[in-house]
Protein backbone atom coordinates (compact mmCIF):
# COMPACT_ATOMS: atom_id res chain seq x y z
CA UNK A 1 0.00 0.00 0.00
CA UNK A 2 2.83 2.31 0.89
CA UNK A 3 4.58 1.75 -2.49
CA UNK A 4 1.32 2.31 -4.53
CA UNK A 5 0.80 5.83 -3.09
CA UNK A 6 4.41 6.79 -3.82
CA UNK A 7 4.35 5.69 -7.47
CA UNK A 8 1.15 7.70 -8.13
CA UNK A 9 2.92 11.02 -7.55
CA UNK A 10 4.54 11.00 -10.99
CA UNK A 11 1.21 11.07 -12.76
CA UNK A 12 -0.53 13.42 -10.36
CA UNK A 13 2.39 15.82 -10.27
CA UNK A 14 2.66 16.08 -14.02
CA UNK A 15 -1.06 16.59 -14.43
CA UNK A 16 -0.98 19.40 -11.89
CA UNK A 17 2.04 21.09 -13.48
CA UNK A 18 0.67 20.87 -17.02
CA UNK A 19 -2.72 22.14 -15.88
CA UNK A 20 -1.06 25.12 -14.25
CA UNK A 21 0.92 25.84 -17.40
CA UNK A 22 -2.22 25.57 -19.51
CA UNK A 23 -4.12 27.94 -17.26
CA UNK A 24 -1.25 30.42 -17.32
CA UNK A 25 -1.13 30.31 -21.11
CA UNK A 26 -4.86 30.84 -21.30
CA UNK A 27 -4.47 33.91 -19.10
CA UNK A 28 -1.75 35.31 -21.31
CA UNK A 29 -3.88 34.63 -24.37
CA UNK A 30 -6.71 36.62 -22.87
CA UNK A 31 -4.38 39.48 -22.00
CA UNK A 32 -2.97 39.54 -25.52
CA UNK A 33 -6.43 39.56 -27.02
CA UNK A 34 -7.35 42.55 -24.87
CA UNK A 35 -4.11 44.25 -25.80
CA UNK A 36 -4.93 43.76 -29.46
CA UNK A 37 -8.36 45.28 -28.98
CA UNK A 38 -6.89 48.28 -27.19
CA UNK A 39 -4.38 48.73 -29.97
CA UNK A 40 -7.23 48.70 -32.46
CA UNK A 41 -9.00 51.40 -30.49
CA UNK A 42 -5.81 53.46 -30.38
CA UNK A 43 -5.38 53.11 -34.14
CA UNK A 44 -8.92 54.35 -34.73
CA UNK A 45 -8.36 57.12 -32.21
CA UNK A 46 -5.31 58.38 -34.06
CA UNK A 47 -6.95 58.07 -37.43
CA UNK A 48 -9.99 60.01 -36.23
CA UNK A 49 -8.05 63.08 -35.16
CA UNK A 50 -6.48 63.42 -38.60
CA UNK A 51 -9.91 63.03 -40.18
CA UNK A 52 -11.14 65.85 -37.95
CA UNK A 53 -8.22 67.93 -39.14
CA UNK A 54 -9.22 67.11 -42.72
CA UNK A 55 -12.64 68.55 -41.91
CA UNK A 56 -11.11 71.85 -40.84
CA UNK A 57 -9.15 72.00 -44.08
CA UNK A 58 -12.24 71.23 -46.15
CA UNK A 59 -14.16 74.01 -44.40
CA UNK A 60 -11.37 76.49 -45.04
CA UNK A 61 -11.20 75.52 -48.68
CA UNK A 62 -14.94 75.98 -49.08
CA UNK A 63 -14.73 79.33 -47.29
CA UNK A 64 -11.97 80.52 -49.58
CA UNK A 65 -13.20 79.01 -52.82
CA UNK A 66 -16.27 80.41 -54.61
CA UNK A 67 -17.75 77.00 -55.29
CA UNK A 68 -21.21 75.64 -54.51
CA UNK A 69 -22.78 79.01 -55.21
CA UNK A 70 -20.45 81.20 -53.18
CA UNK A 71 -17.88 81.38 -50.46
CA UNK A 72 -18.69 79.46 -47.33
CA UNK A 73 -18.84 75.96 -45.96
CA UNK A 74 -21.74 73.62 -45.33
CA UNK A 75 -22.32 71.64 -42.18
CA UNK A 76 -22.84 67.91 -42.22
CA UNK A 77 -21.09 64.68 -43.01
CA UNK A 78 -18.32 64.18 -45.57
CA UNK A 79 -17.01 60.75 -46.56
CA UNK A 80 -13.23 60.58 -46.77
CA UNK A 81 -12.70 56.88 -47.34
CA UNK A 82 -15.43 54.43 -48.27
CA UNK A 83 -15.32 51.18 -46.38
CA UNK A 84 -17.39 48.05 -46.58
CA UNK A 85 -20.91 48.67 -45.36
CA UNK A 86 -21.00 51.28 -42.66
CA UNK A 87 -17.26 51.15 -42.07
CA UNK A 88 -16.47 54.57 -43.45
CA UNK A 89 -13.91 57.15 -42.49
CA UNK A 90 -15.76 60.44 -42.32
CA UNK A 91 -15.71 63.90 -40.81
CA UNK A 92 -18.64 65.97 -39.66
CA UNK A 93 -18.69 69.77 -39.59
CA UNK A 94 -20.88 71.49 -37.01
CA UNK A 95 -21.06 74.32 -34.51
CA UNK A 96 -23.22 77.04 -33.06
CA UNK A 97 -24.29 80.34 -34.58
CA UNK A 98 -21.51 82.43 -33.06
CA UNK A 99 -18.90 80.09 -34.52
CA UNK A 100 -19.89 81.21 -38.00
CA UNK A 101 -19.86 84.94 -37.33
CA UNK A 102 -16.68 86.44 -38.69
CA UNK A 103 -16.23 89.90 -37.16
CA UNK A 104 -13.35 91.49 -39.01
CA UNK A 105 -11.98 94.31 -36.87
CA UNK A 106 -8.82 94.80 -38.95
CA UNK A 107 -10.32 97.54 -41.07
CA UNK A 108 -12.23 99.24 -38.25
CA UNK A 109 -11.70 102.88 -37.33
CA UNK A 110 -12.25 104.92 -34.18
CA UNK A 111 -12.99 108.55 -35.04
CA UNK A 112 -15.67 111.19 -34.58
CA UNK A 113 -18.89 111.87 -36.42
CA UNK A 114 -21.92 114.06 -35.96
CA UNK A 115 -24.84 112.44 -34.19
CA UNK A 116 -27.89 114.32 -32.95
CA UNK A 117 -26.14 117.59 -33.65
CA UNK A 118 -22.97 116.84 -31.67
CA UNK A 119 -19.58 115.36 -32.51
CA UNK A 120 -19.35 111.87 -31.00
CA UNK A 121 -16.79 109.13 -30.81
CA UNK A 122 -17.60 106.07 -32.88
CA UNK A 123 -16.17 102.68 -33.72
CA UNK A 124 -17.04 102.09 -37.33
CA UNK A 125 -16.53 100.00 -40.41
CA UNK A 126 -15.80 96.64 -38.93
CA UNK A 127 -17.00 93.89 -41.22
CA UNK A 128 -19.29 90.98 -40.33
CA UNK A 129 -19.69 87.87 -42.43
CA UNK A 130 -21.70 84.67 -42.19
CA UNK A 131 -19.15 82.06 -43.27
CA UNK A 132 -21.74 79.38 -43.98
CA UNK A 133 -23.09 78.59 -47.41
CA UNK A 134 -26.27 77.08 -46.00
CA UNK A 135 -29.23 78.80 -44.40
CA UNK A 136 -29.07 76.75 -41.21
CA UNK A 137 -28.17 77.39 -38.51
CA UNK A 138 -29.35 80.99 -38.62
CA UNK A 139 -26.73 83.56 -37.72
CA UNK A 140 -28.84 86.09 -35.82
CA UNK A 141 -27.61 88.62 -33.27
CA UNK A 142 -30.04 89.38 -30.45
CA UNK A 143 -27.86 91.21 -27.93
CA UNK A 144 -24.60 93.13 -27.91
CA UNK A 145 -22.30 94.51 -25.27
CA UNK A 146 -19.35 96.83 -25.60
CA UNK A 147 -16.45 97.01 -23.15
CA UNK A 148 -13.35 99.21 -23.19
CA UNK A 149 -10.18 100.04 -21.35
CA UNK A 150 -10.56 102.21 -18.23
CA UNK A 151 -14.34 101.85 -18.38
CA UNK A 152 -15.17 104.68 -15.98
CA UNK A 153 -12.78 107.23 -17.42
CA UNK A 154 -14.14 109.79 -18.05
CA UNK A 155 -17.12 109.53 -15.74
CA UNK A 156 -20.35 108.88 -17.60
CA UNK A 157 -18.82 107.47 -20.81
CA UNK A 158 -21.15 105.02 -22.50
CA UNK A 159 -22.66 103.60 -25.66
CA UNK A 160 -25.54 105.63 -27.04
CA UNK A 161 -26.34 104.01 -30.40
CA UNK A 162 -25.53 100.95 -32.50
CA UNK A 163 -25.97 100.57 -36.24
CA UNK A 164 -25.55 97.31 -38.13
CA UNK A 165 -25.61 97.28 -41.91
CA UNK A 166 -26.21 101.07 -41.79
CA UNK A 167 -29.43 100.53 -39.85
CA UNK A 168 -30.06 101.46 -36.24
CA UNK A 169 -30.59 98.37 -34.12
CA UNK A 170 -30.28 100.01 -30.72
CA UNK A 171 -31.86 101.81 -28.96
CA UNK A 172 -35.10 100.30 -30.12
CA UNK A 173 -36.92 103.60 -29.52
CA UNK A 174 -35.40 107.02 -30.22
CA UNK A 175 -32.25 108.13 -31.97
CA UNK A 176 -29.88 107.79 -29.04
CA UNK A 177 -29.95 106.24 -25.60
CA UNK A 178 -28.70 107.47 -22.31
CA UNK A 179 -25.03 106.37 -22.09
CA UNK A 180 -24.78 102.70 -21.21
CA UNK A 181 -21.65 101.75 -19.24
CA UNK A 182 -18.95 99.36 -20.40
CA UNK A 183 -20.14 95.75 -20.44
CA UNK A 184 -23.88 96.46 -20.38
CA UNK A 185 -25.89 93.82 -22.25
CA UNK A 186 -27.94 95.66 -24.85
CA UNK A 187 -31.06 94.07 -26.30
CA UNK A 188 -30.89 95.06 -29.94
CA UNK A 189 -33.39 94.65 -32.75
CA UNK A 190 -32.57 91.14 -33.96
CA UNK A 191 -30.15 91.27 -36.84
CA UNK A 192 -29.80 88.29 -39.17
CA UNK A 193 -26.85 87.83 -41.48
CA UNK A 194 -27.83 85.47 -44.31
CA UNK A 195 -25.47 82.77 -45.53
CA UNK A 196 -22.50 83.94 -47.58
CA UNK A 197 -23.31 87.58 -46.82
CA UNK A 198 -21.22 90.49 -45.57
CA UNK A 199 -22.28 93.47 -43.44
CA UNK A 200 -19.93 96.38 -43.93
CA UNK A 201 -21.40 99.57 -42.50
CA UNK A 202 -21.49 98.93 -38.78
CA UNK A 203 -21.04 101.63 -36.16
CA UNK A 204 -21.07 101.96 -32.39
CA UNK A 205 -21.59 105.51 -31.13
CA UNK A 206 -20.29 106.71 -27.78
CA UNK A 207 -21.30 109.65 -25.62
CA UNK A 208 -17.78 111.13 -25.67
CA UNK A 209 -15.68 113.18 -28.07
CA UNK A 210 -11.99 112.47 -28.73
CA UNK A 211 -11.86 109.96 -25.87
CA UNK A 212 -12.34 106.48 -27.34
CA UNK A 213 -9.51 106.80 -29.84
CA UNK A 214 -7.11 106.79 -26.90
CA UNK A 215 -8.47 103.53 -25.46
CA UNK A 216 -6.11 100.59 -25.77
CA UNK A 217 -8.96 98.22 -26.60
CA UNK A 218 -12.67 98.06 -27.29
CA UNK A 219 -14.36 94.66 -27.13
CA UNK A 220 -17.65 94.07 -28.91
CA UNK A 221 -19.57 90.96 -27.86
CA UNK A 222 -22.34 89.47 -29.95
CA UNK A 223 -24.93 87.19 -28.38
CA UNK A 224 -26.72 84.95 -30.82
CA UNK A 225 -30.24 83.56 -31.04
CA UNK A 226 -29.44 79.86 -30.32
CA UNK A 227 -31.26 80.09 -27.01
CA UNK A 228 -34.58 81.00 -28.60
CA UNK A 229 -35.38 77.45 -29.71
CA UNK A 230 -34.47 75.83 -26.42
CA UNK A 231 -35.75 78.59 -24.17
CA UNK A 232 -32.60 78.33 -22.10
CA UNK A 233 -30.58 81.59 -22.04
CA UNK A 234 -27.43 79.59 -21.37
CA UNK A 235 -27.68 78.07 -24.85
CA UNK A 236 -26.91 81.40 -26.50
CA UNK A 237 -23.55 81.33 -28.22
CA UNK A 238 -21.38 84.44 -28.11
CA UNK A 239 -18.46 85.89 -30.02
CA UNK A 240 -16.26 88.74 -28.90
CA UNK A 241 -14.51 90.93 -31.44
CA UNK A 242 -11.42 92.74 -30.27
CA UNK A 243 -10.39 96.23 -31.42
CA UNK A 244 -6.94 97.50 -30.50
CA UNK A 245 -4.93 100.46 -31.61
CA UNK A 246 -2.45 98.12 -33.27
CA UNK A 247 -3.90 96.63 -36.43
CA UNK A 248 -2.03 93.36 -36.10
CA UNK A 249 -3.68 92.46 -32.81
CA UNK A 250 -7.26 93.13 -33.86
CA UNK A 251 -9.43 90.04 -34.12
CA UNK A 252 -10.73 88.69 -37.41
CA UNK A 253 -11.52 85.07 -36.85
CA UNK A 254 -14.18 82.41 -36.91
CA UNK A 255 -14.48 78.92 -35.48
CA UNK A 256 -14.61 75.51 -37.13
CA UNK A 257 -15.70 72.44 -35.21
CA UNK A 258 -14.97 69.12 -36.84
CA UNK A 259 -15.50 65.53 -35.77
CA UNK A 260 -13.44 62.68 -37.20
CA UNK A 261 -15.24 59.35 -37.14
CA UNK A 262 -13.80 55.87 -37.69
CA UNK A 263 -15.58 52.56 -37.54
CA UNK A 264 -13.46 49.52 -38.24
CA UNK A 265 -10.96 47.17 -36.68
CA UNK A 266 -11.25 44.64 -33.90
CA UNK A 267 -13.80 46.63 -31.94
CA UNK A 268 -17.20 46.92 -33.55
CA UNK A 269 -17.96 50.43 -32.36
CA UNK A 270 -17.39 53.94 -33.62
CA UNK A 271 -14.50 56.14 -32.53
CA UNK A 272 -14.87 59.92 -32.54
CA UNK A 273 -12.36 62.72 -32.06
CA UNK A 274 -13.59 66.30 -31.97
CA UNK A 275 -11.45 69.35 -32.59
CA UNK A 276 -12.10 73.06 -32.64
CA UNK A 277 -10.01 75.37 -34.77
CA UNK A 278 -9.84 79.14 -34.65
CA UNK A 279 -9.08 80.60 -38.08
CA UNK A 280 -7.87 84.13 -38.61
CA UNK A 281 -8.34 85.71 -42.01
CA UNK A 282 -5.50 87.83 -43.39
CA UNK A 283 -3.13 86.07 -41.03
CA UNK A 284 0.10 86.89 -42.75
CA UNK A 285 2.34 89.40 -41.09
CA UNK A 286 2.96 90.96 -44.46
CA UNK A 287 -0.63 91.98 -45.16
CA UNK A 288 -2.37 92.61 -41.83
CA UNK A 289 -3.53 96.10 -42.72
CA UNK A 290 -5.07 95.25 -46.05
CA UNK A 291 -8.18 93.26 -45.33
CA UNK A 292 -11.17 95.46 -46.01
CA UNK A 293 -12.59 93.82 -49.12
CA UNK A 294 -14.17 90.44 -49.71
CA UNK A 295 -11.42 89.14 -52.02
CA UNK A 296 -8.83 90.06 -49.39
CA UNK A 297 -10.80 88.43 -46.60
CA UNK A 298 -11.25 85.28 -48.60
CA UNK A 299 -8.00 84.75 -50.41
CA UNK A 300 -5.28 86.45 -48.39
CA UNK A 301 -3.15 84.02 -46.48
CA UNK A 302 -4.96 82.80 -43.39
CA UNK A 303 -3.75 81.36 -40.17
CA UNK A 304 -4.97 78.65 -37.85
CA UNK A 305 -4.51 80.28 -34.48
CA UNK A 306 -5.47 77.38 -32.25
CA UNK A 307 -6.41 73.74 -32.36
CA UNK A 308 -7.96 72.14 -29.32
CA UNK A 309 -9.83 68.97 -28.61
CA UNK A 310 -13.44 69.14 -27.54
CA UNK A 311 -15.11 66.85 -25.06
CA UNK A 312 -18.76 67.37 -25.86
CA UNK A 313 -20.53 64.75 -27.88
CA UNK A 314 -21.75 66.77 -30.82
CA UNK A 315 -19.78 69.34 -32.81
CA UNK B 1 7.15 -7.11 -10.68
CA UNK B 2 3.73 -5.83 -9.84
CA UNK B 3 5.26 -2.56 -8.63
CA UNK B 4 7.35 -2.09 -11.86
CA UNK B 5 4.28 -2.79 -14.11
CA UNK B 6 2.29 -0.10 -12.41
CA UNK B 7 5.07 2.44 -12.97
CA UNK B 8 5.17 1.69 -16.69
CA UNK B 9 1.40 2.13 -17.03
CA UNK B 10 1.61 5.38 -15.14
CA UNK B 11 4.41 6.59 -17.35
CA UNK B 12 2.46 5.79 -20.51
CA UNK B 13 -0.61 7.55 -19.14
CA UNK B 14 1.43 10.55 -18.12
CA UNK B 15 3.06 10.86 -21.53
CA UNK B 16 -0.32 10.54 -23.20
CA UNK B 17 -1.85 13.23 -21.04
CA UNK B 18 1.18 15.44 -21.46
CA UNK B 19 0.87 15.11 -25.22
CA UNK B 20 -2.83 15.90 -25.14
CA UNK B 21 -2.14 19.04 -23.12
CA UNK B 22 1.01 20.01 -24.97
CA UNK B 23 -0.61 20.20 -28.42
CA UNK B 24 -3.07 23.04 -27.61
CA UNK B 25 -0.48 24.69 -25.42
CA UNK B 26 2.00 24.75 -28.29
CA UNK B 27 -0.68 26.14 -30.61
CA UNK B 28 -1.53 28.77 -28.06
CA UNK B 29 2.10 29.69 -27.64
CA UNK B 30 2.50 30.10 -31.37
CA UNK B 31 -0.54 32.33 -31.48
CA UNK B 32 0.86 34.36 -28.59
CA UNK B 33 4.12 34.95 -30.36
CA UNK B 34 2.37 35.90 -33.58
CA UNK B 35 0.06 38.30 -31.77
CA UNK B 36 2.90 39.85 -29.85
CA UNK B 37 4.81 40.48 -33.06
CA UNK B 38 1.70 41.85 -34.75
CA UNK B 39 1.00 44.23 -31.88
CA UNK B 40 4.56 45.47 -31.95
CA UNK B 41 4.36 46.04 -35.71
CA UNK B 42 1.05 47.87 -35.46
CA UNK B 43 2.28 50.11 -32.65
CA UNK B 44 5.46 50.96 -34.48
CA UNK B 45 3.60 51.58 -37.73
CA UNK B 46 1.11 53.88 -36.04
CA UNK B 47 3.82 55.89 -34.35
CA UNK B 48 5.83 56.22 -37.55
CA UNK B 49 2.74 57.32 -39.45
CA UNK B 50 2.01 59.95 -36.82
CA UNK B 51 5.63 61.06 -36.90
CA UNK B 52 5.43 61.72 -40.61
CA UNK B 53 2.12 63.59 -40.41
CA UNK B 54 3.31 65.72 -37.50
CA UNK B 55 6.46 66.51 -39.45
CA UNK B 56 4.32 67.66 -42.36
CA UNK B 57 2.28 69.81 -39.96
CA UNK B 58 5.45 71.49 -38.81
CA UNK B 59 6.18 72.68 -42.34
CA UNK B 60 4.73 76.15 -42.19
CA UNK B 61 4.30 76.44 -45.92
CA UNK B 62 3.01 72.93 -46.03
CA UNK B 63 0.81 73.16 -49.10
CA UNK B 64 3.60 74.29 -51.39
CA UNK B 65 6.26 72.16 -49.74
CA UNK B 66 8.16 69.77 -52.02
CA UNK B 67 7.15 67.05 -49.56
CA UNK B 68 3.55 67.60 -50.61
CA UNK B 69 4.04 67.50 -54.34
CA UNK B 70 1.30 65.52 -56.05
CA UNK B 71 2.44 61.92 -56.35
CA UNK B 72 3.60 59.03 -54.25
CA UNK B 73 6.86 58.75 -52.34
CA UNK B 74 8.14 55.63 -50.60
CA UNK B 75 10.45 56.25 -47.68
CA UNK B 76 12.21 52.94 -47.09
CA UNK B 77 13.46 52.00 -43.65
CA UNK B 78 11.79 55.10 -42.30
CA UNK B 79 13.79 56.74 -39.53
CA UNK B 80 16.04 53.70 -39.45
CA UNK B 81 13.28 51.25 -38.61
CA UNK B 82 12.38 48.21 -40.73
CA UNK B 83 9.22 49.85 -42.03
CA UNK B 84 8.42 51.69 -45.25
CA UNK B 85 6.28 54.82 -45.19
CA UNK B 86 4.41 55.66 -48.37
CA UNK B 87 3.29 59.27 -48.62
CA UNK B 88 0.64 59.60 -51.32
CA UNK B 89 -0.51 63.11 -52.19
CA UNK B 90 -3.47 63.63 -54.48
CA UNK B 91 -5.56 66.65 -55.36
CA UNK B 92 -8.85 66.15 -53.56
CA UNK B 93 -10.58 69.17 -55.02
CA UNK B 94 -9.77 72.44 -56.78
CA UNK B 95 -6.47 73.57 -58.21
CA UNK B 96 -3.52 72.10 -56.32
CA UNK B 97 -0.74 73.23 -58.62
CA UNK B 98 -1.21 76.96 -59.16
CA UNK B 99 0.71 79.25 -56.82
CA UNK B 100 -1.82 82.07 -57.12
CA UNK B 101 -3.56 82.79 -53.84
CA UNK B 102 -6.85 83.28 -55.66
CA UNK B 103 -6.79 79.68 -56.86
CA UNK B 104 -7.77 77.28 -54.12
CA UNK B 105 -7.23 73.58 -53.68
CA UNK B 106 -7.23 70.74 -51.19
CA UNK B 107 -4.58 68.05 -51.13
CA UNK B 108 -5.33 64.64 -49.72
CA UNK B 109 -2.44 63.03 -47.88
CA UNK B 110 -2.45 59.31 -47.23
CA UNK B 111 0.30 57.84 -45.10
CA UNK B 112 0.59 54.07 -45.34
CA UNK B 113 3.10 52.11 -43.27
CA UNK B 114 4.22 48.62 -44.27
CA UNK B 115 7.00 46.33 -43.11
CA UNK B 116 10.03 46.86 -45.33
CA UNK B 117 9.68 44.73 -48.42
CA UNK B 118 6.03 43.92 -47.76
CA UNK B 119 2.84 45.26 -49.24
CA UNK B 120 0.71 44.51 -46.19
CA UNK B 121 -0.41 47.82 -44.66
CA UNK B 122 -0.03 48.05 -40.92
CA UNK B 123 -1.32 51.60 -40.49
CA UNK B 124 -3.08 54.09 -42.73
CA UNK B 125 -3.70 57.73 -41.86
CA UNK B 126 -5.55 60.20 -44.07
CA UNK B 127 -5.83 63.96 -43.80
CA UNK B 128 -6.23 67.07 -45.96
CA UNK B 129 -4.27 70.26 -46.44
CA UNK B 130 -5.65 73.41 -47.99
CA UNK B 131 -3.84 76.25 -49.63
CA UNK B 132 -2.65 79.54 -48.15
CA UNK B 133 -3.32 78.55 -44.57
CA UNK B 134 -0.56 78.27 -42.02
CA UNK B 135 -0.38 77.33 -38.38
CA UNK B 136 0.47 80.12 -35.99
CA UNK B 137 -0.35 82.02 -32.86
CA UNK B 138 -1.80 85.42 -32.15
CA UNK B 139 -0.61 87.88 -31.01
CA UNK B 140 1.83 88.89 -32.26
CA UNK B 141 1.41 87.88 -35.83
CA UNK B 142 4.97 88.75 -36.68
CA UNK B 143 6.30 85.77 -34.74
CA UNK B 144 5.06 83.42 -37.40
CA UNK B 145 6.05 83.97 -40.99
CA UNK B 146 3.15 82.92 -43.12
CA UNK B 147 4.22 84.89 -46.14
CA UNK B 148 5.19 81.91 -48.29
CA UNK B 149 2.37 79.51 -47.72
CA UNK B 150 0.81 80.10 -51.12
CA UNK B 151 3.81 80.03 -53.37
Amino acid sequence: MQRTRETGWLLVGLIVILSAVFLAMAGVALALAQSRQLLSVRENDTEAVYLAQAGVMQALFDFRDPGNGGNGFALGQYIVDDGPGTQDDIFILGGKAADFLLANMISSVVDQGNLAGQPRDRLRDWRMRNVLITAAPVVRITHMSVAWENPTVPFGVGVIRIELNNTKVWPVVGQISTPQPSGTLLNIIDHTIPANTVRVRNTIWFSTTNIMSAKAFIDVTFRMSDHVASGNPLDASIRTAHYTQQTSTRSADFTIKSVGQVQKGAFPFVTWRRIQAEYRICGSATVPTNCDTSPEELTNTGKLLTYRELTQKSP
Amino acid sequence: MSQRGLTLVELILTISLATILAIPTALLLGAHLQEAMSSHDSTMALQLGRFELERLDSLNNFFASPDLTIGSTVLTNFQGYPYDVTRAVTCQVGDCTSTASSSQGVKRITITVTPTGSAVPLAKLITYRTKCVCFGSNPPLSQINCSNVCS
